[in-house]
C-alpha cells in the first residue's frame, strides 16, 4: 500500500517540483499539465525507438527543457503574456501529441509496444526523492537557491547585486518544464504504456499542490503524498464497485479544490 | 492621447491579424501534410466553409456559439477576474438545459425552451458564481478555482449522460432528441445554424451598450484595470467579482443551451469540447472587445471549421482544433499587441 502511494504520488511531486521553481521566480506554471503530457508520450516514443528507459527518460527532459527555455525567451523578446503562452503549450501539447500518434503510429488510442516496460514502483520513487533533497538543498543552502528567490521577491535587488533575473526565470521554466516532463514518465512507466489524457488535470493539481505545500520542497512532497493517499483510497472505493468509475475521475479535481479553498481560508484567518 | 489610443487600438488589430495569420497557416500546413492530395486539402480547407449553405451555416452557428461564451470571458475580464471555467459551465449549463428539455412533456414548448435557456444560464452562473464569491470573500484565486470546478464537473456530467440520462434506444452516448418543438427554430436548413445568432447579436449590442455606455460599465471598467484608482474614487474593486463571474458563467452556459437546443437537438457526451478554449481565443482575439468578437469569432469558426472539414477527408484524421488554438495564444499577446492584461500580470507578480 505504502509503495503503491508513493509511486502515485511521484509525478505529483515531480511536477510540483517544477511549479516550486516557477513559482519562486515570480510566475504561475500553468504549463505544467503540457509538459507532463509531452513527456508521457515522448518517454514512450523514444524509450521504444532506443530501447532504453533511461534514453526515454532522458530525451523527455531535454525536449521539455529546451521548449520551456524557449517559451521564457520568447515571453522575454515579444512582451507576450505568459500566462497565455503558457495555456497555448498546455493546447499545443494536446494537439501535437495527438497528431504524432496518428502520424507515426496510425493511432490516437493507447500506446503499447514490448519495448516500453512497466518499471515498478522503485525508481521513480527514488528519482522523486532525490529531486526533493536536492531541490530542498538548493534553495536554502545555495546562492543559486538565493538568487532565484530573489527573482520572485525582488527582481531589483537580484539586478543591484549583478544577477540577471530573466536568466533565472528562464532557467526555472526550463527546470520546471523538464521535471514535469519526468513526471509524465513516471506515469507512463507506471504501467508501461502511453495513454491519451492520462495525465488528467495532474499538472494543475501539481499547482495546488505547490500552494498547499508552503512553497517548500518538503512541503510539497508531504501534500503530494497526503493526496496520493486519497487518491488511494477512492481506488479502493472504485474497486468495491458502489461508485460509478466515470465519477471517480473527477475526484481528485473536487479534492484538490476543497484542499485549496479551505488552506486559503484559513490563512486569510490567521493573517488577519 | 488620442491619436495614441488609436495607435496602441490600431497595433492591437494588427496582433490579432498576425496571430490569426499564423493559425491559418499552421492548419494549413498540417491539412496539406496529412492529406493524399495536399492542393485538393487546402482548398477544402479554405473554400468549404463558403462553399455551401451547408458549411456556410455551420461556420455562422459555431461562431455564434463562439461569441456567447466569448461575451462571459470578456465581461469577467472587464471587471479583473479571469474566467479558465469555460468549459465545464458550457458542459453543465447544455445538460441542465437539456434535463428541462426532455421533461414536462405536455408543456408548452416555447415555454419549456425559455426555461431551459434559464436552467443553463443559472447552472452556469452558479458554478462561476462560487468562483466569484470564494475569491471576493477569501481571496481563493479564482483562475485556479473556476478551472478545478470544471474539471470536476465533467466527469459528472459524462456520468449522467452515459448512464441515467442516456436514451437506451440509442447508440450514442446521449440523452434523447428533443421533441421539435423544442429545437431553436433553423434558419439556413439544412445547416445547424438557428436563431441562436440572432440571441448573440443581441446579447452583443446588450454587453457593449452596458460595458461602454453607462455608469456601471465604466464603474466595472475602473475597478478592473485599475482596482488601486477604483479604491481611491470611492468603488470598491472586490464588489464586481461576483456579479461579474456570475454572468460570466450564466453566458457560458446559455452557450451550452444554444449547442444543444439549436445545434444538436440532444446532448451527447462531450459536446462541449473545445467550445470554452475558442470562446478564449475569441474574446483574445476580440481584444475584450464585445463588438470586435463578431469578426474575431467569425475567422475563427472559418479557421476551425475549414481545417476540420478538411481532416475529415484524408485519411488521418486528427484535431486541429487545439492547435490552431495554440497558434493563436502564443501569438495574440506578442508584443504588437495593446492588450494589457493588468489582472494577469498583477497574479504572476503577486508573489514577492
Amino acid at each position: 500500500m505504502i509503495p503503491s502511494i508513493l509511486a502515485s504520488a511521484a509525478p505529483l511531486i515531480l511536477a510540483g517540483i517544477g511549479g516550486l521553481l516557477t513559482e519562486l521566480s515570480g510566475s504561475l506554471g500553468v504549463f505544467l499539465e503540457g509538459f507532463m503530457t509531452l513527456g508521457s508520450f515522448i518517454a514512450w516514443t523514444a524509450t521504444k525507438l532506443s530501447g532504453s528507459p533511461i534514453v526515454g527518460c532522458s530525451a523527455a527532459a531535454l525536449v521539455a527543457a529546451l521548449i520551456g527555455w524557449f517559451m521564457a525567451a520568447f515571453v522575454k523578446a515579444t512582451g507576450a503574456n505568459s500566462f497565455i503562452v503558457a495555456l497555448a503549450l498546455n493546447l499545443a501539447a494536446n494537439g501535437a501529441v495527438d497528431a504524432v500518434s496518428v502520424l507515426a503510429f496510425g493511432t490516437k488510442g493507447v500506446l503499447v509496444d514490448p519495448s516500453v516496460p512497466a518499471l515498478g514502483n522503485a525508481p521513480f520513487t527514488v528519482l522523486t526523492a532525490l529531486t526533493v533533497l536536492a531541490t530542498a538543498f538548493v534553495l536554502s543552502r545555495t546562492r543559486v537557491g538565493l538568487r532565484l528567490r530573489a527573482t520572485g521577491r525582488c527582481p531589483q535587488a537580484l539586478l543591484e547585486r549583478g544577477g540577471n533575473p530573466d536568466r533565472y526565470k528562464a532557467a526555472s521554466w526550463a527546470f520546471a518544464a523538464a521535471l514535469a516532463a519526468l513526471g509524465g514518465a513516471a506515469l507512463t512507466f507506471r504501467v508501461g504504456a502511453y495513454a491519451p489524457g492520462g495525465v488528467a488535470g495532474r499538472g494543475w493539481i501539481a499547482l495546488v499542490i505547490v500552494y498547499l505545500g508552503f512553497r517548500n520542497a518538503f512541503g510539497v512532497a508531504a501534500a503530494a503524498i497526503a493526496f496520493a493517499a486519497a487518491e488511494y483510497v477512492s481506488g479502493v472505493a472504485q474497486g468495491t464497485g458502489t461508485i460509478p468509475a466515470t465519477l471517480l475521475l473527477g475526484l481528485p479535481s473536487a479534492l484538490a479544490l476543497i484542499l485549496f479553498t479551505v488552506t486559503t481560508i484559513l490563512r486569510a484567518r490567521r493573517s488577519k | 492621447m488620442t491619436s495614441e489610443r488609436k495607435k496602441t487600438k490600431s497595433f492591437a488589430a494588427f496582433g490579432s491579424v498576425v496571430a490569426l495569420g499564423a493559425a491559418a497557416v499552421a492548419a494549413a500546413v498540417l491539412v496539406a501534410a496529412t492529406a493524399s492530395d495536399p492542393l485538393d486539402a487546402l482548398r477544402a480547407f479554405f473554400l468549404t466553409p463558403l462553399g455551401s449553405r451547408w458549411f456556410l451555416g455551420n461556420t455562422l452557428d459555431s461562431a455564434a456559439l463562439l461569441t456567447v461564451a466569448a461575451l462571459g470571458i470578456v465581461i469577467a475580464f472587464r471587471a479583473g477576474t479571469f474566467n479558465l471555467g469555460g468549459e465545464g459551465q458550457i458542459y453543465a449549463g447544455g445538460l441542465a438545459a437539456s434535463v428541462v428539455l426532455l421533461s414536462y412533456p405536455n408543456a408548452n414548448g416555447t415555454i419549456v425552451l425559455c426555461a431551459a435557456a434559464l436552467a443553463g444560464a443559472l447552472t452556469g452562473g452558479i458554478l462561476a458564481g462560487t468562483s466569484g464569491l470564494l475569491k471576493a470573500r477569501f481571496g481563493v484565486d479564482e483562475l485556479i478555482s473556476s478551472f478545478l470546478v470544471s474539471s470536476a464537473v465533467g466527469p459528472i456530467a459524462d456520468y449522467l449522460i452515459s448512464g441515467p440520462l442516456r436514451d437506451s434506444a440509442n447508440n450514442l452516448l446521449a440523452t434523447a432528441r428533443f421533441a421539435p418543438d423544442r429545437l431553436l427554430p433553423r434558419i439556413l436548413e439544412p445547416s445547424t445554424l438557428s436563431i441562436s445568432v440572432v440571441f448573440a447579436l443581441i446579447l452583443i449590442a446588450a454587453v457593449a451598450l452596458v460595458l461602454d455606455r453607462t455608469a456601471l460599465g465604466f464603474r466595472i471598467r475602473v475597478a478592473g484595470s485599475s482596482p488601486k484608482f477604483a479604491a481611491f474614487a470611492g468603488i470598491d474593486p472586490t464588489k464586481y467579482w461576483t456579479p461579474a463571474f456570475s454572468l460570466s458563467g450564466a453566458l457560458h452556459g446559455l452557450a451550452g443551451f444554444f449547442a444543444v437546443a439549436g445545434t444538436y437537438g440532444l446532448c451527447h457526451r462531450g459536446f462541449s469540447g473545445g467550445i470554452g478554449w475558442g470562446a478564449i481565443a475569441v474574446a483574445l482575439i476580440g481584444r475584450n472587445s464585445p463588438i470586435a468578437l463578431i469578426p474575431a469569432a467569425l475567422a475563427y469558426a472559418w479557421l476551425e471549421t475549414g481545417s476540420e472539414t478538411a481532416m475529415l477527408s484524408s485519411e488521418l484524421s486528427f484535431e486541429t482544433a487545439s492547435l490552431v488554438q495554440a497558434a493563436v495564444f502564443l501569438l495574440v499577446t506578442a508584443r504588437f499587441s495593446g492588450w494589457n492584461l493588468s489582472r494577469v500580470r498583477a497574479f504572476l507578480r503577486r508573489n514577492r
